[in-house]
């Protein structure tokens, strides 16, 4: 092999790591789509990143409400495909006891307590509650 | 402590300044003058990941405002899984950077010859070991914590483990082709550096967020470290390898297709392309937005459909490659090696066909099995005969063939240990069933001939969450009055339930019981039910590879002449 194409074998890593490179862009900054100006660039959206990581005792977003009229028949369906990037995220089980707040009780937690039927495990494969729960961190 | 991001590299942090710790005692009985510039090469790593420690994941850094109380360990992390699966896997990965510093050392100092290879030998098994353990441990967590009855779902993080796992078992193949026949140099210097590459591929994967994992920490600067110290590995050590491309030519060549050699070399092709699909599978998604915009995920119906064929094909050269002669194999060889294990792998296929067993993937699995669990008996009997004609006991002759070839009996004892895996990944893909249904109180439901009594749901307070359990009576022809409870565990800063799994392990099938929906009033329950078939064998298949492992590690006696 001649000595000019030897050089090719480190260069054959470039590609790859601009892929990771642009994976790792768009995890920060989110989709090109979505509008630098509006949401203060790439760089604000980071240093926000940063601040909830920093600051991990600020309360969760407000879960939706799953299908509280649903029947327990009707949630049969617990496959999801896993690897799943982007789209709208798995809705959280609404459970709104266990908000963290300061007025939360163990009492008032009792699900047997209350009345009415739940979905907790509708979309509870295996990525929802561990995806989110890190994602909380 | 290794529960976040922060722990979890200084838990890596310390393991490779354990790993450097041991090179220093250790290293110099084998191959001194390469010791300095592998312990550089060691320090380096280690001293990227202080740098990570300062910088990007301070584990010391002071909260603001500084909570009454934390949040605790994510509930499923609160299992002894999270104390040896982490342990397991980061010995693994981080065991890597030793044969990569030796390779390292070699390419700076031009010494490109065997004795990076002997150095590192040990190291390479031990690394191999503990990343094998470390999958095993993560699946068996999996099985037992999560809830969705199985143990491996070509998640992107478990692929980024599982990647290095093939090259690793790749090397530990081609390095035997150096040490014996002078070839692939260049080859395994190239695996040395792709699997210790991976493993940093795999850290970026996990603490960047790039890829949607179940295992994805927080976005953060973390993952720009990573992607500029991986850009350096790559670009510094491929360049090294380009540059010492001249001395890196073997000295021998392939005299034969029909020889260990070449066996070998397939088994090397065959792992390398798995590790190239698995790893095209993980990054398609990004390679799909990159290009055309769009979003794709790729799930594991592509890595079974894509891996499955690559994995049989490695299971018959697992039985080929141990007793196929080198340099060139004769035709008698061949007979007086593989015809009677040929024999016993079509008659396993028969009987597995006559029982009604009809999937061709599943009846050649087993049949390949059978195939080289044979070959191995057939080389384990002759030795031990031939031992025995020297005057030993059976049992002893056996003990010493095992003791004096550690290294080559180790490795049919992983062999054993990966097909007792292959016949659990088998059974359980292929004969496991499973149901979803709702129970009123006193109803039941049948599975597999067994069947599940809803008796009622009893909630408890814990002292971090409550739970809500629900007793099921199981009973079949030879169970009775088992009780499984399944429950449902409500934390206070959880968003989501977590599901607590019910099972009961058996050798041929588990039980596995899931509690889904309840009514409030505990009258009624939705109950996922599922009875895993040969499950069990894959944790059996990990105990046996332990011990395999633990054989080949042995330093091997010198036999006294």
């Amino acid at each position: 092999m001649s000595r000019l194409w030897r050089w090719l074998i480190p260069l054959a890593a470039v590609p790859v790591l601009g892929l990771l490179a642009y994976g790792f862009r768009l995890t920060i900054c989110g989709p090109r789509s979505h509008g630098r100006s509006a949401q203060g660039g790439c760089r604000a959206k980071y240093q926000r990143t940063r601040q909830r990581k920093d600051c991990p005792d600020v309360a969760p977003a407000a879960p939706t409400l799953v299908n509280p009229g649903t029947s327990l028949h009707s949630s049969t369906s617990t496959r999801v495909s896993l690897n799943r990037r982007g789209g709208s995220s798995p809705p959280l089980f609404f459970f709104p006891h266990f908000a963290p707040t300061s007025r939360f009780t163990w009492r008032r937690a009792h699900p047997l307590l209350e009345t009415g039927t739940y979905s907790p495990d509708r979309y509870g494969r295996k990525i929802t509650p561990f995806r989110a729960s890190f994602n909380a961190r | 402590l290794w529960g976040a991001l922060e722990g979890s590299i200084v838990l890596w942090g310390w393991m490779l300044a354990l790993y450097t710790v041991l090179l220093v005692r250790r290293g110099r009985q084998t191959a001194g003058d390469l010791v300095p510039w592998a312990l550089s090469v060691m320090l380096g790593v280690v001293a990227f990941f202080v740098l990570v420690m300062t910088i990007a994941a301070p584990p010391f850094q002071r909260l603001a405002p500084i909570p009454a109380d934390g949040r605790g360990l994510n509930p499923l992390l609160e299992d002894t899984g999270m104390i040896t699966h982490p342990i397991a896997l980061y010995l693994g990965f981080t065991g890597f950077t030793v044969p990569f510093a030796f390779a390292l050392a070699a390419l700076i100092t031009g010494r490109v010859g065997d004795a990076w290879i002997t150095a590192t030998r040990r190291w390479t098994i031990v690394a191999w070991y503990f990343l094998s353990l470390g999958l095993l441990i993560g699946g068996w967590w999996s099985y037992h914590v999560l809830g969705w009855g199985g143990y491996w779902a070509w998640d992107p993080v478990e692929n980024a483990a599982f990647m290095p796992w093939l090259t690793g078992t790749a090397l530990l193949h081609s390095v035997m082709i150096q040490e014996r026949r002078r070839m692939l140099t260049l080859w395994n210097l190239a695996l040395v550096i792709l699997t210790f590459g991976l493993t940093l591929f795999g850290t970026f994967l996990t603490r960047s967020g790039v890829i949607a994992s179940v295992h994805a920490f927080t976005q953060g600067s973390i993952g720009a470290f990573f992607l500029s110290f991986l850009a350096l590995v790559l670009l510094g050590a491929l360049g090294l390898l380009a540059r010492r491309w001249d001395a890196l030519r073997g000295e021998a060549t392939l005299d034969s297709v029909l020889s260990r050699e070449s066996t070998f070399l397939l088994n090397n092709v065959f792992l390398v392309a798995a590790a190239f699909t698995v790893f095209l599978g993980t990054v398609f998604p990004l390679l799909s937005e990159a290009l055309r915009g769009i979003k794709v995920s790729v799930g594991a119906p592509f890595f079974n459909q894509v891996n499955v064929p690559l994995f049989l094909s490695l299971i018959f050269l697992m039985g080929v490659g141990p007793l196929i002669a080198w340099r060139r194999a004769s035709l008698a060889s061949l007979t007086r090696n593989f015809i009677l294990p040929l024999g016993g792998g079509i008659t396993a296929a028969a009987v597995v066909h006559l029982l009604g067993v009809r999937p061709v993937l599943v009846v050649l699995a087993l049949a390949l099995t059978v195939f080289v669990a044979a070959t191995v008996a057939l080389d384990v009997v002759r030795a031990t005969r031939a031992r025995m004609r020297l005057g030993e006991a059976p049992v002893a002759a056996a003990g010493r063939l095992f003791r004096r070839h550690n290294r080559r009996y180790g490795g049919f004892l992983v062999h054993l240990g990966i097909l007792v895996v292959t016949v659990g990944v088998t059974g359980s893909h292929a004969w496991s069933v499973q149901t979803e249904t709702t129970l009123r109180r006193g109803e039941s439901a049948g599975l597999a001939g067994y069947t599940f009594r809803f008796d009622g749901l009893e909630a408890a307070q814990a002292s971090n969450h409550v739970a809500v359990t629900a007793a099921f009576t199981v009973s079949n022809g030879r169970v009775s009055s088992l009780v499984m409870r399944p429950a449902k565990k409500f934390y206070p800063h959880e968003t989501a339930p977590i599901a607590s799994v019910d099972y009961r392990l058996g050798f041929l099938e588990d039980l596995y019981l899931v509690l889904g929906d309840f009514a409030r009033d505990g009258t009624q329950a939705t109950i996922k039910v599922q009875v895993n078939r040969l499950v069990s064998w894959i944790w059996m298949g990990g105990l046996i590879l332990t011990l395999g492992a633990a054989l080949a590690i042995l330093p091997e006696r010198k036999v006294a002449r």
